[in-house]
Formats: structure tokens, sequence, C-alpha cells
């Protein structure tokens, strides 16, 4: 009898409850905001087998104070190859005061605008050559309709042919750091969609990314059969990146 | 003896139905008549705008899914977006119908991983006023876990019931 009770009482008060529910739930109104986000494309690479080499295979060597008027000999050669991501350049038997010029340029091939977080060089000097080694960097910013829009040079200081290749090789992560953020900062701080970043100015003999062996360095003359390597390597990322 | 009965009987029908006629008169009636008119619970997005970080860009459009004549959506779309880039849409939400609107609750769903999303001004639980509104901000930050050319969807709902809901 008691649990007969009991149930009744229960079943009353989950029908009173159910009954309530109903009441409350009938009336609600939802609002939604649908948000689609397509992200953009970061990329900057080099633009990929564009090198202006002044010195290629089948070429007289370049004069250092002259180069306007090559030696009528072609004994050292520079080779440069532009992938996308990596651009090698080699120097192949060459001697003192060989100078050499190489051209090439970065995009920003997405949508994204990008800035320079980092520059690293690393060197291979097994042979002592490096402190032989000088060059200069003239980089340039062209807009997309073609504008030439900033420039930077290394180093400022005139010395010996044009561009100034007299800067010590030990320079060079300052060099591009200094260069690059010097020609960004005239545009903004940051390398817009569809800009190009070049190392020497197209159409300009005398903005370019050059190298010079010197011959004697604190009496000592610059060693044969010396193989000397380095490698750049550039970190580009979004503009916002902190 | 039994047509006696029978006069007896029909004669104290008769009699009762004279009485009751009689009382049948005097009498009044009372009539309660019930109109309910139940009111509205309608809540609307208004001023709808939205803004981005630089490069990125987006639309906001306010979308009537119910055919009541109000906004009860907001399409946003962002382009170009990038990890670290938001963009603010703003709004209103108006309470457009008759009875006091009260926030039941506010729910994110979608690729909440690649895109976080926080509502300020609006919070579970608020009650808006008949007329009243709420000013609101809706933030996207795209982050560093998207992917580079991708779309992403995020939905955020915001639910409301009557002021004496439980």
């Amino acid at each position: 009898m008691k649990i007969k009770k009991i149930s009744y009482i229960a079943i009353s008060l989950i029908i009173a409850m159910a009954s309530l529910g109903f009441v409350f739930g009938g009336w609600t109104e939802k609002l939604n905001i649908e948000g689609t986000v397509q992200t953009g494309d970061f990329c900057v690479k080099f633009y990929e087998g564009y090198c202006i080499n002044y010195d290629p295979p089948g070429s007289n060597d370049l004069k250092y104070y002259d180069y306007y008027n090559p030696w009528p000999y072609d004994v050292g050669t520079t080779y440069c190859d532009v992938e996308e991501y990596k651009v090698t350049i080699t120097l192949e038997n060459v001697y003192p005061c060989y100078q050499t010029f190489v051209r090439f340029r970065i995009i920003n091939c997405g949508t994204i605008s990008a800035k320079l977080k980092d520059v690293t060089v690393t060197f291979e000097d097994p042979d002592g050559l490096k402190k032989f080694v000088e060059f200069g960097v003239d980089v340039e910013i062209r807009d997309p309709n073609g504008e030439w829009v900033a420039e930077a040079v290394y180093p400022e200081r005139w010395m010996g042919a044009f561009p100034k290749t007299d800067a010590p090789i030990d320079e060079l992560e300052t060099a591009l750091e200094t260069t690059i953020n010097d020609a960004l900062d005239q545009i903004g701080g940051k390398l817009p969609p569809n800009y190009e970043l070049w190392f020497g100015k197209e159409g300009d003999e005398e903005g370019c990314f050059g190298f010079h062996i010197k011959q004697e360095v604190d009496g000592e003359i610059a060693p044969e059969n010396a193989t000397f390597k380095f490698t750049i390597e550039m970190t580009w990322v979004p503009f916002n990146d902190p | 003896m039994k047509g006696k009965l029978a006069a007896i009987f029909a004669t104290v029908i008769v009699a009762l139905v004279i009485v009751g006629f009689v009382y049948g008169a005097w009498s009044e009636t009372l009539t309660i008549e019930g109109n309910v008119e139940t009111g509205e619970l309608d809540v609307e997005f208004k001023n709808i705008s939205c803004s981005c970080s630089d490069e990125m860009t987006c639309t906001a459009t306010g979308v009537d899914t119910d055919g009541d004549g109000d906004f009860d959506k907001i399409e946003v779309t962002v382009s170009n977006g990038y990890p670290g880039g938001k963009c603010d849409v703003t709004f209103d939400v108006h309470n457009c119908g008759t009875i006091p609107a009260k926030i039941k609750g506010i729910s994110t769903t979608g690729d909440t991983v690649q895109v976080a999303s926080t509502l300020t001004g609006l919070s579970a639980g608020e009650i808006i006023d008949v007329g009243g509104s709420k000013s609101c901000t809706l933030t996207l930050t795209v982050t560093s876990l998207a992917d580079e050319v991708s779309t992403y969807s995020v939905t955020v709902t915001i639910d409301a019931v009557q002021f004496n809901a439980p």
C-alpha cells in the first residue's frame, strides 16, 4: 500500500515537472554567427633560374678597377645556380684580384607581407682563404608596377671597384641584415605580396652582389688551390611575427 | 390501488416542476471570458560590421533565416588570414520581442583549434529588456595551428529564452 502511494506521488511529480519543462522549453530563440576563415599564402622564395652572372663559363675575366673592359683571358669562372630556396655561387680557379658579380632576386609570391627574421652565415674555410675574400652588396626593392622603391648598399665607403666589394666576408651576415632591413624600412618594414627584393638592380651595372679576392692581407699572400665555402640562410616570417 | 399511486406520483412531479419554475425565474448568471494573448520572444542582430588586422579582409552580412523580418544569423567571411591575425565582428543583440529575453547559453562549434573565437559584451544569464540591446564583439583569431591556403569554419550560437525560464 505504501509503495503504491509513493509511486503515485512520483508519477505526479514527473508529470508536473514535464509540464513545467514544456512550458519553459517552448519559447527559445537562437542567434547564429557563422564564420568562414580562409587563410592566406605565405611564400617567399628566390626567383628560380634567374641569375645574372658577370663571369659565366666562357667569358673573359673582369678587371678589378675597370670591369667594363675585361681581361683578354678566361681564367676564373663564376657559377650561379638559383633554386627556389637556395642559391649556390661557386668561384672556380680564381686568383688574387679576381672580382665577380652576380645578381638574383627574392620575390614575395604569397598573399601576406613578409619580414626578415634572421640571417645566418656559416663558413667552411679549411685552407685559410676566407680572410682574402671581400664582398659588396646592393639591395633594391621593386614594386609590382616595376618601380624601384628602396635601396641600400654595403659597404657604404668607397674603395676599389664599383660596386663596393671591399668589405671583409666576416661582415656578410651583418651586411645582409643591415641592407635588407634598411631597404625594407624605406617601405614600411615589410616586403608586401608581389614585391621583389633584388641583390643588384636590373639594368644597373653598378648594383650587384660582388666578390673580390684580395692579393695580400697582413703581408700574407692568398693561398693557391684553396677552397672556401659559405652558406647564407635567410629566415622570412609573416610581417606580424613577434 | 395502482392507479392511485400513479396519480400521486404525477401530482408530485407537477408540483416540483411548478416550484422549480418559480425558483428558476430568480437567478443570476456570471460569466468570465478569458482571452490570453501571448507575447513574443524575439531577439535579433543589428548594426553588424567587421574589421580586421592588416592585410586580412572580412565581410559580415545579416541573414533572416526564419522570414520574420529580422536578422537571426550573421555570415562572416574572412580572407587572407594568417597566424595572429584577427577580425572583430561587432553587432548588437536587440530584443525586438515583447518579453524580456534571457541569454541561456553561448556555444561555439567548428574548427576552434585553428580559429579561436571570443565573444565580449554578452554572457549567459544576462537579461535583455524589451527594446533593449547589448553591444557585442566577436573576435576571430587565426591560431598558429592553422595551415596556409585553407578554409576553416566556426559557428557561435547564442540561445535566448524568456526571462523567467529556470
